[in-house]
Order: C-alpha cells, then sequence, then structure tokens
C-alpha cells in the first residue's frame, strides 16, 4: 500500500493560508517601515534646506545690516558740517570767479539781433557773458579743492596691513 | 528472478533544500553579523572619536563681537557708530605655490608683487598661520576681492576659495563729525574698548560682547545650521551736544584762539533750565578717525580736566556772597579810593582806579579794591561756604572721565590774604565747567544743576533703559540770583564786557583776566594770562550760559573782555536763533562793529603798588551821587570795621550828578568827558 502522505497537502493548504496573512502583515509593516524612512528622509533633506536657506536669509540679513550702516555713516560724513563747509569752499569761489570774470570782461554783442533780444527780453549782459565758452579763468581753485576733497573723501579703498609697505 | 538494481538512497529534497537554505542563511548571518560586530565596534567603541571627527568636519566655531553700540547727539546724528569689515590674511602653512599666490594677490590688491613674495616666503618658513595682507575691507570691495580671487581647484569651501586665504570679519569705529567735539567724544581702539571721553565712560554700556557662532556645513560648505550664544546687546547713548551747535562754537572758538594768538582755548555752553551741556569745545582739537595725530596737547579735555585761577570771573561770588547775606544791594555804593588796599602786607590794586561807585559799578569795572572790600565783610565762613555751595572743589558729576574738581584750600588753611585773594579769582582753581556752572546757577534763579553730557541710553530698538536725573540744589535765593543778573548786565552795558553786546539779545557776563601760575618758578607768570569771559543771554530770561576761556593769549591787551567777549558774542549770536530763543532787543548794533572804548582789566605788569593821585581818581569813568559827605557817612556805616583797611578818600569831585545814572547816561558822561579831555589836550 502506498502510502500517500497528505502532510504535505495539508501543510502546504494550511501554509499557504497563513503565508497570505503573515506575507499581508509583513507587506505592510515593511511598506510603513519604509514610508516611515521615506518620510524621515524627506524631513531630513527638508530641514537641511530649511537649514540653507536660513543661513542664506540670515547672511543676507546681516549683509543689508552691514550695508544699512554703511550708508548711515555715508549719509551723516555727507551731511556734517565739516564736509558740508568744504563742499560750499568749492562753490563759493567758483561763483565768486565767475562774477569776477563777469565784471572784468567788457560785454560786446556779437550780434545785433542777439543783443535786440536780450534787451528785449532784459536779460542783462553778464548773462551772456557767462553763456559764452569759458577760457581758463574756470576756478581752478575750486578743482584744485575737488580733486583735494575726492582724494581724501571717504571711499571703500584698500588700507593695506600698516606693517607692510607693498607698494 | 528477483532484480536488485542499486538505487541512490533518496534523498529528502526538501532537506537539501532546507540545508542549502540554512547555508545560505548561515552566511547571511555571519554576514550581517561581521556588520554588525562592524557596526557596535564603530558605533559604540570608537563612538567618541569618530563623533568628534564628524563634528569637526561639519562643526566650525566662529567668535565675533556685536556691534559697539552708537553714540548720537540730542537730534538724532550719529557721533560714533562701528560698522563691519575685513582683514585679508594668509596661512602661510597652507600656501603652496608663494609666487603664484603673490602674483595673484599682487592684481587684485595693486600691490607689490615681490614684496608680497618675500613676505610670504618668510611667514612660511617661521610657520605663522597669521599674515594680515588687507586690512579694514569694507563693503562691496570684499566681494570684488572674493571674486577675483576664485579659485575652483582649490577645494576650499570658505570665501575666499584661495587656498591659504582667508577673511578676518572685525569692526571699525568711524566718527563721522570728525573734530566736532572730539574730546567729549574720545574714541576707542582695535579691540573695541574705550580710551578716553564718552567711549571710556560709558564702555560698559557700549561694548560689543564677544558671541560665539556655532556653524553646522556640508560637505559643500553650506551651511544648514547656526546657534548663536545669547548675549546682552550693547546699548546706544544719546548725549546732551547739539552738532550744529557745538559746530558753531568749535567754528568761533578756533577763530577766537587764532585771533587772540592763544596757545589753547575752552568753551561750554550750558542749558540753563535743564543742566545739559549744550557744546564742550576744546581748541586744538584733533580727529578721532585719524589716532596717529592725536598728542597730548590737543588730546585733553581741557574744560573739565584743566584748572586755571579765575580771576575776575570769579567776583560772581564775592558779590554773590555778599547779596545773600543781605549785607550790600546793588546800587549801593562803595568808595574804592584811590585804587589801591593792603591786606595782610598784601598790596592789592586795581587796573584803573573807580572811586566811589555803586557795587553795580564796581563789578562793572571790576574793580579788585572794591571785591576784596566786600569779601572782608562777608568774613571767611561765609565766602568759603558758598564757594562750596557753587561745586567748587569738587567734581561736577559729568560723565566724563579724568574730571578734575579743582583747587580750593579748605579754610584752616587760608592766610591771611586768603580771602583777598579769593575774592578776586587768585589762591583757587577752578574748571571752565565749573565756572560756567556756578553763572548757570545764576541764571536759573539760584538753582545749581548738575551739569550732565548724556540725555538717555537707550537700547537699539530705541527702547529708553536709563534717563539721568540731575541733581539740583538751592544754593542762593532768588532775589540774590536777580540782583547778580542786574550787575552782570551792567558789564556788559558800562564796564569790561563791552564786546559782549549781542545784536537783537540782551546779554550778562563777567571778564576774568588773570595771570597764569607757573609751577617751575611757583608763582603766577605776569607774562601769561588766562582771559575768560562767562555769561549768559538771552539778560532778561537767561536761556543759555557760555563760557570763554583763553590760554595765553598773546594779541592786544590779551584780557578777556577783548579776546574772549568777541568769542562769547558770535557763539551767543549764531546758536540763540538756532534755539528758537525770541529777541528780546532790538538789533542796534552791527554785528562786525567795534564797541565803545573798552575797558581793559589787564593787572599791570608792574608789580609794585601804584598809588594814584587825586586828579587820576577825578578823571575815572564816572562820576556820582549828589552829596559827597551824606554819601560818607552812609558809606562808614555800612562798610563795617574796615577803616583800617580803606585808602585815603579821593577829594571831592566838582562835577557830581544828584541822581543814580542810568547806564544810557553813563556811557553819555563818558563820551562828553573824553570830548573834553580830548579837547583839552
Amino acid at each position: 500500500m502506498k502510502r500517500i502522505n497528505n502532510n504535505r497537502k495539508t501543510r502546504s493548504t494550511i501554509a499557504v493560508e497563513t503565508d497570505w496573512r503573515i506575507v499581508a502583515v509583513v507587506i505592510v509593516c515593511g511598506l510603513a517601515l519604509a514610508a516611515g524612512f521615506f518620510f524621515a528622509a524627506r524631513q531630513h533633506f527638508l530641514s537641511m534646506d530649511i537649514g540653507f536657506k536660513n543661513s542664506r536669509l540670515r547672511r543676507q540679513l546681516e549683509d543689508l545690516e552691514s550695508e544699512k550702516r554703511r550708508l548711515l555713516l555715508a549719509r551723516e560724513v555727507s551731511l556734517s558740517p565739516i564736509e558740508l563747509k568744504k563742499a560750499s569752499r568749492s562753490i563759493v569761489p567758483a561763483v565768486t570767479e565767475l562774477k569776477t570774470f563777469a565784471q572784468t570782461v567788457s560785454y560786446k554783442p556779437t550780434r545785433p539781433s542777439t543783443a535786440g533780444t536780450s534787451a528785449s527780453l532784459g536779460i542783462r549782459p553778464a548773462a551772456t557773458i557767462l553763456s559764452r565758452p569759458r577760457p581758463a579763468l574756470v576756478p581752478q581753485r575750486a578743482e584744485a579743492a575737488a580733486r583735494a576733497d575726492a582724494a581724501t573723501a571717504r571711499k571703500p579703498g584698500i588700507e593695506l596691513a600698516a606693517a607692510i609697505n607693498l607698494r | 528472478m528477483k532484480r536488485t538494481s542499486k538505487k541512490a538512497p533518496k534523498r529528502d529534497l526538501s532537506q537539501v533544500a532546507f540545508a542549502r537554505f540554512m547555508f545560505i542563511v548561515a552566511v547571511f548571518v555571519l554576514w550581517i553579523g561581521v556588520i554588525g560586530a562592524r557596526l557596535v565596534h564603530l558605533q559604540v567603541k570608537q563612538h567618541d572619536e569618530l563623533a568628534a571627527k564628524a563634528a569637526g568636519q561639519r562643526l566650525e566655531t566662529k567668535t565675533s563681537k556685536l556691534p559697539r553700540g552708537t553714540i548720537y547727539d540730542r537730534n538724532g546724528r550719529v557721533l560714533a557708530m562701528s560698522v563691519n569689515a575685513h582683514t585679508l590674511y594668509a596661512d602661510a602653512t597652507e600656501l603652496v605655490d608663494i609666487g603664484g599666490t603673490a602674483k595673484r594677490l599682487s592684481r587684485v590688491l595693486s600691490a607689490n608683487e615681490s614684496k608680497l613674495a618675500r613676505l610670504l616666503s618668510e611667514a612660511k618658513d617661521l610657520r605663522r598661520r597669521y599674515v594680515p595682507i588687507a586690512r579694514s575691507i569694507e563693503g562691496d570691495e570684499v566681494d570684488r576681492i572674493n571674486k577675483a580671487l576664485e579659485n575652483t581647484d582649490s577645494g576650499k569651501t570658505t570665501l575666499p576659495r584661495f587656498t591659504g586665504l582667508y577673511w578676518r570679519a572685525e569692526q571699525k569705529r568711524k566718527y563721522p563729525q570728525q573734530t566736532i567735539a572730539a574730546q567729549v567724544i574720545g574714541f576707542s581702539n582695535a579691540d573695541g574698548i574705550g580710551q578716553a571721553g564718552i567711549e571710556q565712560s560709558q564702555n560698559e554700556e557700549l561694548y560689543g560682547a564677544v558671541i560665539k557662532k556655532t556653524q553646522e556645513r556640508d560637505r559643500l560648505g553650506r551651511i544648514y545650521d547656526e546657534t548663536v550664544s545669547e548675549k546682552e546687546p550693547p546699548k546706544d547713548v544719546v548725549l546732551t551736544i547739539s552738532v550744529p551747535i557745538q559746530f558753531a562754537v568749535d567754528e568761533a572758538l578756533a577763530r577766537g584762539v587764532k585771533a587772540a594768538g592763544a596757545k589753547a582755548g575752552m568753551a561750554v555752553v550750558i542749558d540753563n533750565t535743564t543742566g545739559e551741556v549744550l557744546a564742550l569745545s576744546n581748541y586744538p582739537t584733533f580727529n578721532p578717525n585719524r589716532l596717529d595725530e592725536i598728542n597730548s596737547e590737543n588730546l585733553a579735555d581741557s574744560a573739565v580736566q584743566s584748572v586755571y585761577s579765575p580771576g575776575s570771573v570769579f567776583k560772581l561770588i564775592t558779590y554773590g556772597a555778599a547779596l545773600e547775606r543781605k549785607l550790600i544791594t546793588p546800587e549801593q555804593e562803595i568808595d574804592a579810593g584811590n585804587g589801591t588796599i593792603e591786606v595782610a602786607k598784601h598790596k592789592f590794586r586795581d587796573s584803573h582806579a573807580v572811586g566811589r561807585v555803586s557795587y553795580a559799578k564796581a563789578l562793572a569795572h571790576s574793580s579788585n579794591v572794591c571785591a576784596i572790600k566786600t569779601s572782608l565783610r562777608v568774613g571767611k565762613e561765609s565766602f568759603y561756604s558758598l564757594v562750596k555751595q557753587m561745586g567748587f572743589g569738587r567734581r561736577t558729576g559729568i560723565e566724563l572721565p579724568a574730571e578734575t574738581g579743582g583747587i580750593v584750600r579748605p579754610v584752616e588753611r587760608w592766610n591771611g590774604d586768603s580771602l583777598a585773594s579769593m575774592s578776586i579769582g587768585y589762591e583757587i582753581g577752578v574748571t571752565a565747567l565749573q565756572m560756567a556752572t556756578a553763572f548757570a546757577t545764576i541764571a536759573n534763579d539760584g538753582v545749581r544743576i548738575q551739569p550732565h553730557l548724556i540725555k538717555e541710553i537707550r537700547q537699539s530698538d530705541e527702547t529708553v533703559v536709563d534717563r539721568p536725573e540731575p541733581r539740583r540744589t538751592t544754593v542762593v535765593s532768588p532775589e540774590t540770583a536777580r540782583d547778580l543778573r542786574t550787575m552782570l548786565r551792567e558789564v556788559v552795558l558800562s564796564g569790561t564786557g563791552r564786546r559782549a553786546q549781542l545784536n537783537g539779545y540782551t546779554s550778562a557776563g563777567k571778564t576774568g583776566t588773570a595771570w597764569k601760575f607757573n609751577p617751575k618758578l611757583k608763582k603766577v607768570d605776569a607774562g601769561k594770562y588766562i582771559s575768560s569771559f562767562i555769561g549768559f543771554a538771552p539778560a532778561s530770561r537767561p536761556a543759555v550760559t557760555i563760557a570763554v576761556v583763553m590760554d595765553e593769549p598773546k594779541a592786544g591787551a590779551r584780557d578777556g573782555g577783548t579776546v574772549s567777549a568777541p568769542v562769547f558774542k558770535e557763539i551767543a549770536e549764531t546758536i540763540l536763533p538756532e534755539l528758537g530763543i525770541a529777541r528780546d532787543a532790538e538789533p542796534t548794533i552791527p554785528s562786525n562793529s567795534q564797541t565803545a572804548e573798552d575797558i581793559s582789566e589787564t593787572p599791570d605788569d608792574n608789580d609794585a603798588a601804584k598809588v594814584l593821585s587825586a586828579s587820576d581818581v577825578n578823571d575815572s569813568l564816572d562820576k556820582v551821587a549828589s552829596s559827597r559827605t551824606k554819601r560818607a557817612e552812609e558809606d562808614r556805616s555800612t562798610d563795617g570795621p574796615q577803616d583800617v583797611l580803606k585808602a585815603s578818600r579821593p577829594a571831592p569831585n566838582k562835577n557830581t550828578i544828584d541822581k543814580a545814572p542810568s547806564a544810557g547816561s553813563i556811557r553819555l558822561k563818558e563820551k562828553e568827558k573824553e570830548k573834553s579831555t580830548k579837547g583839552k589836550t
């Protein structure tokens, strides 16, 4: 008599039923775990990303604060009475010399029509004189003062280390 | 027949499969075991070492300083502030190609290549890790240099991306107003510690604390996490100084010092009702942005640190004490005799004899004899008491370092002639600020307000943290203050301070001209003066007190009325409109005109007492009153037991006026007398 081993069938039948449930549970758990990992990874990279943005913004804030200070300083320097006085010195000699020039040069109308127009419009001769191309009498002192002021003005220059005379 | 076949024993396939399965499992287990063991080894045994290594790669700790607090003037103008700057430095141990680095740097910084190469090579030999190349670089220049030095091969994650080069963040202190109020503001050193002025005295408030930033970076050097250690941010200081007023005072003082040929000058402007110092000026001065220009002469804040003999301005105290004790009134008369007086074998004399005058006139003409006689009536104790109440001999408490309290000897150590000397401003040392405060007290109806420079201290978000409340002390009665103001007004109207008459405003004050004490000779030097004028304006409702002191003027008469009063005038005429003070007089005097004849109070260089003749007395500036006999009797009764000290009385003058003269009539009389004198000669 041939023995028929039914255990395998029974086992396999039972195993199939058991396996599917276990497999399903395992799969679900696995999926949950994987999802968790994905979620954690996403969170991690998001936080990294936010961190980068944060540091960029912080750096931007610091740069803007520095810029604000620098602009405030430049504004204060330009509005300081000493700087205003220097600026006025460069303007006043120019006006004074122009007036002197206007007084010393005698007015001769080159075109009768111009003179007539000037007269009819009530324009003083000095205005016509001032409109002529100016000779070298243009305030050299003012230019020199402006050059001196430009040289000493607070521009963001490079201060080489004092101990190092590199120029 | 039976067949026997040799069949291989049937293996159980399942067992084989199982065995193979178990073998694979074993392999996996072994594999995982090895990995696990390695993990345990790495994460447990080598945990600390590896964590530190990872942290070292990931974390970077930087120390930086919070920007030092800003100093503002009362109107919000910036007087001192810090800006960010960077220093480019090289770590010589990391440099590979010295020549290439030097070449690149020379092109970027426009520097000498060979010198740079030599510097870097020497540093590399010495293994120096900090070699500064360029300092105090600000703003866009840093970006330009970063771009120019960009080298992607370096693999560096921090800027500049060039092997061996780094930035160091620092702060630079800037003073945008330059020389304005330089001694008041002071300056701070490279470490951000105040060295002088408000920078020093308020260093604790202004100091930018060191903070630590811990940064986490990824492999590309990007920061994704940062932790900053919490530190209290520094505070900002708002001063009572006003930039436009300070500038006007600085300019006027500089002009005055140069015109007088003086060695130095000081000026103080105080708001009488609040005690706020609107300006405190010293000449010569310095620019705090250029510390290499600072020297011992221009650094000192002489207005609070230098002591000098005030001279005749101190007669304010003399007459104030007498008025407070009700010993005199401004209209009462006093006899200056022939202009000399001897006290404890010391002869004092007037610069010009004034004869018999009212107390107001005596002060106007700065008669030393009258002041000494008055002080003798007041007495040592009362005089000393008022001196101390006025704040002399101790610091005012202004928020500046190294303030001196002056020199006031206790009354127990006075000599026989000390009271007389002090009554005319000798044997006492004061500062310009103390004298200004004393005058401000009189201007403020006898209430002394502690002078102060700080209006408020606040956070960077403008929340006020502290607002100092100055001390207020009643020193003299309002009546005394009023009478003194009347007398000081007379000084300007007809006395030694006529150059302090203002255009459109009334003013009052006192001149002072004193010999300087020579510490080498240990006596006063008759060739050197301290000339001052201290006054307030408008005289009717004094808004500000202005003190001007000139050290060793050389031009002209050198007295306070000549060298200091014009500076007072210029300052007052500039700042009173700026403060919105309403005019209280018609603008009759052109601002540049010379006033009528100056009355000099310059002490005579001749030490010997000069006895004036009766005719000199008769030629004195002012003639008063009706009956000399009647006045002599009144004088004897009011002057007290001082007969032994009185000089011989002058002969009665024929030209007398019955009524007490007004200021205008006095001037008229003086002009008439001058004309008659000129006519005679």
